[in-house]
């Protein structure tokens, strides 16, 4: 464990009470029996493009694919075994459909990268009376041995583009299904591989330190943002989030950054005292939160004034409504459109995890963060 | 279903043993019968800040208890280290007939020094206060020396443990992340096996193909099988009141009927239930509920688990189950500090499926309610750890009629 100065780990510290965490089980309680404990590592959680649903995925051998409904009267997770052979979702995205959502993934099977689709599972809703339907997963026939190693949708969910180490793919819906339309070649010098969809165009992380714009109905050419140098070594990237428009970056030395797209330019933060960062987000009204510890995690709150950085630790996830249980290993974390904060657990017996933040925390926001608002 | 329970004309003579050399004992976790029929105990403080835990033998002669070593000093984690301390043996000594050894895995809970809680989660990543770890600390019973003392758990406490005497294997779960690991004698090699869930299993039993079987908190049975080292969730949950979810229905104390392979056991929930489980029958074993213990109460209000409670499970060598249960007075809660509790010596006979009732266990001060565990003398005594004051103590039985024990088997158990 590797403990920086900038701020030191509580003296006596506490499960986290500033806001309110709570385990979301992969069942539909009392009525399902929840799936063994060493099915439920999950490791990767994408939102439906409405955010009402959250689709997480398990990794190991019997790993799953679950689907979470958490608002009105559902309430509750309904889940398919992913193809047989299947250890781990390297990314997913879910597009809009007419009929209904379209999930794609890319998974690892015996070391090799394949890419799949499915659609949602129809779940009817959750107090009288309830039905699942699912659809069988389906594999593309896509010769990429690279992997594919990220999703982003359209807005009007008939296209996604993905990419691998070398190239930018673009796919399309053609009768209910996808076939690979485009393909652009990434600048010699590479490219993070993660998308950072904002209200201001889609960004890649060049490995330069230079951002790349590019717009999928547009699509066909990339262009550069005037953007200051990354900060820091892009092989650092420990991980990174994508708002309405901010990136925010966290290194493996816990440094974090925002990259304000409408501006153009970096601001540095606080740096998370605890490492490894294993998830950070940005809610829609600019609060910044990280997961962060090895064995057993902690979340932070990071301020984003600027002149005033701090890093606060909110202490060890604990859930007491609904599943009472300690969260010891949150990862990546994903925000839903009603400021909520959707973790993966991934851990033995790994639940969804949902964070909602305590509104006092409001009156810190700042001026960056208003800007925000207002662009929306 | 609650069991009615008959009194007896065969009233123990029992006394009370205070750890009058450690003070600031609060508490006994451990007590178990060593290869040597002896009775080993736990001396824990775990409220006093910068405190340590020290290791008691009875002596049976005089019965009179014995210091033999304190944690500190044995595994060279300091009392003073500025780390959370070795508090406590927590039902992890274990015995090793073949080596004449009783084997103790220390735990966690106590503060540093000046400080008055240590939060085991939040202080994980602590540099200078996180615990040390678990260190297993292995008593020569023939020399009375401590031979070995390695850490064995790095930064968590060990629960509970139990022991494979063929394969020389120890089974833990660990505390606060509570993983199920193993860890081989031979050559300390630790593996684990994951976590289980956030509520400990407070014992883990063997069968006699030696298969390691715990509760995790949804109240389901789990099965390590030694020959694939797989862990298995079998198709058994602890029984419980009808009002109730399964979940916390982890086992707090089990032994085994004389050698038939019966496995009785306690859970740590209110109301507690008995239960007696055959792990050798088919594949799964089979479970069976022998209704509730402890006294009717209303059951809308919230009672702690540590107040309705049952401990100190000792299979007799007259073929009987004795446990001892709590009992209070008016309504359960806030019966922490405020209740004067007791606790009642109870016997099960499985040839009649009767309980019987030996009298009150109780100490001049503090509540009584808590037995921790129970052990049994060569002679046929039993002692059973108190917790709730401090110093802490032992009760020391003697049943008028039981008899002495003649073979080790009857008195041994492989699990704290």
């Amino acid at each position: 464990m590797n403990i920086q100065n900038s701020e030191p780990p509580p003296v006596n510290g506490n499960f986290v009470r500033r806001g309110t965490f709570l385990a979301i089980p992969l069942c539909f309680p009392g009525v399902s029996k929840p799936v063994p404990l060493e099915e439920s590592r999950i490791s990767k959680v994408c939102l439906s493009p409405d955010s009402t649903a959250i689709y997480s995925f398990s990794r190991g051998p019997g790993a799953r694919m679950f689907q979470t409904l958490p608002l009105a009267d559902y309430g509750y997770t309904a889940g398919i075994r992913l193809p047989s052979g299947v250890t781990e979702v390297l990314a997913a995205a879910v597009l809009k459909g007419q009929e209904w959502d379209h999930v794609v993934f890319s998974a690892v099977i015996a070391g090799q990268t394949r890419l799949f689709h499915t659609r949602e599972i129809l779940m009817g809703t959750g107090i009288q009376e309830w039905h699942t339907v699912s659809s069988p997963v389906r594999e593309f026939a896509l010769d990429r041995p690279h992997g594919l190693l990220d999703f982003v949708a359209s807005r009007d969910g008939n296209t996604f583009a993905s990419i691998d180490s070398k190239e930018l793919l673009l796919f399309s819906l053609e009768k209910k299904s996808f076939v690979l339309s485009h393909t652009i070649s990434l600048p010699s010098c590479g490219a993070y591989p993660r998308f950072f969809p904002t209200q201001d165009g889609i960004f890649l992380l060049r490995n330069d330190g230079r951002l790349l714009r590019f717009n999928l109905s547009e699509t066909q050419s990339f262009s550069e943002v005037e953007a200051l140098d990354f900060p820091f070594p892009i092989s650092s990237v420990a991980t990174a989030f994508a708002s309405r428009s901010d990136i925010v970056f966290c290194s493996n030395n816990g440094e974090t950054i925002v990259f304000d797209s409408v501006s153009g330019r970096y601001r540095e933060m606080s740096t998370i005292p605890l490492l490894p960062v294993r998830g950070v987000a940005q809610t829609l009204d600019g609060r910044i939160f990280a997961s962060a510890g090895e064995e057993i995690c902690h979340l932070f709150e990071i301020s984003h004034k600027e002149k005033h950085p701090w890093a606060k630790d909110l202490g060890v996830p604990a859930s007491t409504l609904s599943t009472r249980r300690y969260g010891l290993q949150l990862t990546e974390v994903l925000c839903g459109n009603n400021g909520e904060l959707y973790f993966c657990e991934d851990d033995r017996g790994g639940h969804l995890w949902v964070y909602f933040p305590a509104i006092s925390s409001c009156h810190e926001m700042t001026g960056a963060s208003f800007h925000n608002d207002s662009k929306s | 279903m609650h069991q009615t329970t008959e009194s007896t004309d065969s009233k123990p003579e029992w006394s009370y043993l205070e750890f009058s050399e450690q003070p600031l004992s609060d508490s006994c976790w451990s007590v178990q019968t060593g290869p040597d029929g002896r009775v080993y105990i736990a001396a824990c403080t775990e409220h006093t800040g910068g405190e340590t835990a020290t290791v008691l033998r009875y002596n049976e002669k005089n019965q009179s208890l014995e210091s033999l070593f304190e944690l500190d000093k044995v595994t060279g984690d300091l009392r003073d280290s500025g780390r959370a301390t070795q508090c406590k043996i927590h039902y992890s000594f274990v015995p090793d007939p073949e080596k004449g050894f009783l084997h103790a895995a220390t735990h966690l809970s106590g503060p540093p020094a000046g400080e008055e809680h240590y939060n085991p989660w939040a202080s994980w990543s602590d540099p200078t206060r996180a615990f040390r770890g678990s260190y297993l600390i292995s008593y020569d019973t023939g020399s009375d020396s401590v031979v070995e003392s390695r850490l064995m758990i790095p930064k968590e406490g060990c629960r509970c443990l139990a022991f494979d005497g063929e394969r020389r294997i120890l089974y833990a779960i660990t505390y606060p992340r509570d993983h199920f690991v193993s860890f081989r004698l031979a050559d300390g090699c630790l593996t684990d096996y994951g976590r289980i869930g956030s509520v400990n299993s407070q014992c883990i039993f063997l069968d006699h193909k030696q298969r390691a079987y715990f509760f995790d908190d949804r109240g389901i049975l789990l099965r390590f099988d030694p020959e694939d080292r797989m862990l298995r969730e079998l198709p058994h949950v602890y029984p419980h009141a009808d009002y109730q979810t399964p979940w916390h229905g982890v086992i707090y104390d089990a032994v085994e009927a004389g050698g038939s392979g019966a496995v009785y056991m306690v859970p740590w929930k209110s109301p507690p239930f008995l239960a007696r489980f055959w792990p050798m029958e088919g594949a799964e074993g089979r479970m069976e509920s022998l209704g509730m213990l402890t006294q009717e109460r209303d059951a809308t209000e919230i009672c702690s688990v540590n107040l309705d409670h049952v401990g100190g499970l000792i299979w007799g060598a007259d073929d009987r189950l004795y446990f001892v249960k709590s009992e209070w007075t008016g309504p359960c809660q806030g019966g922490r500090t405020s209740l004067k509790t007791i606790s009642k010596l109870v016997s099960f006979d499985p040839s009649t499926n009767r309980f019987s009732e030996h009298g009150c266990l109780h100490s001049a001060v503090g509540q009584n309610h808590y037995v921790s565990r129970g052990a049994m003398t060569s002679g046929g005594e039993f002692l059973f750890g108190k917790i709730l004051t401090s110093p802490a103590g032992v009760y020391r039985v003697r049943l008028p009629g039981h008899p002495p024990q003649t073979t080790p088997k009857q008195y041994l158990r492989m699990w704290g």
